[in-house]
């Protein structure tokens, strides 16, 4: 079963298709059918130009976060943020674990197993940095958790620093018109 | 950057932090298990002098100059994590059975 466009909201945890990125040496399959590899990206540049490339590569059932809502039946794609299970291997760093177990890391968000909203078995992570873009036929089911407006709203934090956005302006024209409402012209 | 120097008469630590300091190892002083500061040699310090200074500036830092070896190498280890854990696949199982009911 398909996820319902309307389940596809901002915040909530499902189980969808993520991919790994593509990585060079690259493996294609040509127009043709025939594999081919390609050592660098310059070679590949050279023998497809811009064209649209069959590539094979893996792909993963897993946890994501959703970071929009999907609910518009004309937009096929939700962007999303990849979430790992931790493994007992992850944890070998102790000084990097203290602060992700403390929230207090930039780059990781830790979904701990005993919140039971977040409708995940094990102790999880979600790294910051990977950003990733699912088709809508590739999220499998209902959503299995979610976290809530405060935690989404730290998540969102980390992620406008992690991305350099610049956000004064939206935060000038924010207050501008808080002032204006409130009587204060500007 | 904003410095309070203190004599060394008036600071007390311990002989494995001296010596720590003394091989430019960086000291951590925790309190109840967490870590509250570090204690760094004069020439580390002037290593990330500029870091902290364009930080305290609100200079925009590449995020990336933030990340430790071992953040970088736990965030390798998560991007080519391709083993399925029993409980996703119990999890998966659990979907897929509620997509059939």
């Amino acid at each position: 079963m398909q996820a319902a466009p309307a389940d596809l909201r901002r915040g909530r945890i499902f189980y969808a298709l993520f991919p790994f990125a593509a990585e060079f040496p690259l493996t294609i399959e040509d127009e043709a059918g025939q594999k081919l590899v390609f050592p660098t990206i310059e070679d590949y540049a050279r023998a497809r130009k811009g064209r649209a490339t069959r590539v094979v590569t893996d792909v993963r059932l897993r946890p994501v976060l959703l970071l929009h809502d999907g609910t518009r039946g004309e937009h096929e794609d939700v962007v999303c943020l990849r979430i790992n299970t931790v493994k007992p291997r992850h944890r070998r760093s102790t000084t990097t674990w203290e602060q992700i177990e403390q929230q207090r890391h930039l780059f990781f968000y830790y979904l701990s197993a005993s919140q039971r909203r977040y409708g995940l078995q094990e102790d999880s992570l979600i790294a910051l940095t990977s950003i990733g873009s699912i088709q809508k036929s590739a999220i499998l089911g209902l959503h299995v958790g979610e976290l809530t407006h405060r935690e989404l709203q730290s998540v969102s934090e980390r992620l406008s620093r992690i991305l350099s956005l610049d956000l004064a302006p939206l935060i000038a024209e924010r207050a501008s018109e808080l002032l204006r409402r409130a009587g204060y012209a500007i | 950057m904003k410095i309070v120097e203190v004599r060394a008469q008036e600071v007390r630590l311990p002989a494995q932090a001296v010596e720590a300091l003394a091989a430019h190892v960086p000291v951590a002083v925790t309190r109840y298990g967490r870590r509250q500061h570090v204690v760094l040699s004069e020439e580390q310090f002037r290593l990330v002098a500029p870091l902290l200074e364009l930080l305290e500036e609100g200079v925009a830092v590449s995020p990336e100059l933030l990340m430790t070896k071992e953040d970088i190498g736990l965030e390798r280890d998560l991007d080519r994590d391709r083993e399925p854990s029993e409980a996703e696949n119990a999890q998966i199982e659990t979907l897929l059975a509620e997509a059939d009911a």
